[in-house]
């Protein structure tokens, strides 16, 4: 992995209930990189042999009128300036940064800490979440743990460990379960720590397209609504027949988040604009990563959408929501 | 700070990226009208200055906050209304579906 194109240095945040295989994964992915550092809470609990391994222990602000997500882990900024410092010296040739979290960790304070710091935020951006599975034990530990569905929640990328150890029933059963509590993230797996393309499912399987031309012999909803429950977690896809005004939809955003950050696990999708632009958006709770602005020609083929991985909020009401603000700023 | 007003910049909120073909003068004057609807179905007042770095909240007795984009905007309003703002909460929907743009 290399610098982003505006120069800063992409962040994995490595995440799994206790057990999930996150360092058999890494220690196979880092094998004979030099330039990638890894940034782990615990050295005891670890044995990776990496020239750029750093500890450090969970250390937290709570940010004045922040809610559980807008945690900064003081610890962690302070291992990454380190890590710039040592960078901008020359004493280390720094191309990418992977944080492991321990078993029980909410990412979220990490995206937090990473995209809010001022200095930190114009060195760094959080490239994604990879997220590991047990394939022997993840249904239980989802069912059983609020921590392990708020991980997957929150991913980009789901990687099912230890494949080799259930049968492919099982494992597709688990790969159909990630996928309906996370349309929006790419589901993969792994054997001894190595990605198997067997188990793959691209983000969106739950089914939004982006929209085509317009069918003029039938008037479409200008926001389609689906939406598939997991227990408490809904994800709910929204789809827009018609491009968005940004300004209507920024807002309505803002004001949701504001208002139901807590309850917002994740945003993520790809949004086409009024005047052809394509955006795309990411975001954790009330944290929201700089919108991207895609041209035509970089837009995937394939589902999109806008997709909300909520605790408890009702995906119609949501569509109706954002159409009033549509008409508003229209 | 801005060397021209002195006007303390914050760090840019999400929303203050302007992805589209809109001059950022239309973006602004439409962002003005369309706070002023929203917050005004809370009795909340808004007005901002020229250049939108910052901008004015108030009650009608004046109780008033100074905010700095919409990552301030939202927590501010509540404050002077002593509302919550729910964009999912129906009656909010119904007073802002019959607001005129």
């Amino acid at each position: 992995m290399t610098a982003s194109p505006n120069g800063r240095i992409p962040v994995v945040v490595v995440s799994g209930f206790l057990g999930s295989g996150k360092t058999t994964l890494l220690r196979r992915a880092l094998t004979g990189d030099r330039h990638t550092a890894v940034i782990v809470n615990e050295f005891g609990a670890i044995s990776l042999d990496h020239r750029l391994l750093h500890n450090c222990e969970e250390r937290v602000e709570v940010v004045r009128g922040g809610c559980a997500c807008c945690v900064k882990r003081a610890d962690l900024a302070a291992t990454l300036r380190t890590l710039l410092d040592d960078h901008e010296r020359g004493r280390a040739d720094l191309r990418s940064v992977v944080i492991e979290t321990s078993g029980l960790a909410d990412p979220a304070p990490i995206i937090f800490t990473v995209t809010s710091d001022p200095m930190l935020r114009h060195h760094f951006e959080v490239a994604r979440v990879t997220v590991c599975v047990d394939a022997v034990n993840g249904l239980g530990q989802l069912a059983a743990h609020p921590e392990a569905l708020k991980q997957v929640a929150v991913a980009d990328e789901l990687v099912i460990t230890k494949v080799d150890l259930v049968d492919a029933n099982a494992c597709v059963e688990l790969a159909e379960r990630l996928s309906a509590l996370n349309p929006g993230a790419v589901v993969l797996a792994a054997r001894h720590g190595i990605r198997d393309a067997s188990v793959s499912r691209r983000p969106g399987a739950a089914g939004v397209r982006r929209a085509g031309p317009a069918d003029s012999s039938r008037r479409q909803p200008p926001l389609e609504s689906a939406e598939t429950h997991a227990d408490d977690i809904q994800s709910v896809l929204i789809a827009a027949q018609e491009p968005l005004d940004w300004l209507g939809f920024a807002v309505w955003l803002s004001m949701l988040l504001a208002a139901w950050g807590e309850r917002v696990l994740r945003v993520k999708g790809l949004i086409e604009l009024t005047d052809g632009a394509f955006v795309s958006i990411n975001g954790v709770q009330h944290i929201v990563h700089t919108p991207e602005h895609l041209e035509a020609r970089e837009v995937p083929d394939g589902p999109s959408g806008i997709v909300f991985i909520t605790r408890g909020l009702d995906g119609g009401r949501l569509r109706d929501s954002l159409q009033v603000f549509q008409r508003l700023a229209g | 700070m801005c060397v021209l007003c002195y006007c303390l910049t914050g760090e840019e909120h999400w929303t203050d990226v302007h992805p589209g073909s809109e001059t950022h003068a239309s973006m602004r004057a439409r962002r003005r009208r369309l706070l002023t609807l929203i917050l005004a179905t809370y009795g909340v007042e808004y007005s901002d200055d020229p250049s939108g770095l910052t901008a004015l909240v108030s009650d009608r007795k004046g109780d008033t906050r100074i905010v700095r984009g919409l990552g301030e905007l939202w927590a501010a309003a509540e404050q002077v209304s002593g509302r919550q703002l729910d964009p999912l909460d129906p009656a909010t929907l119904l007073r802002l579906s019959d607001a005129r743009p």
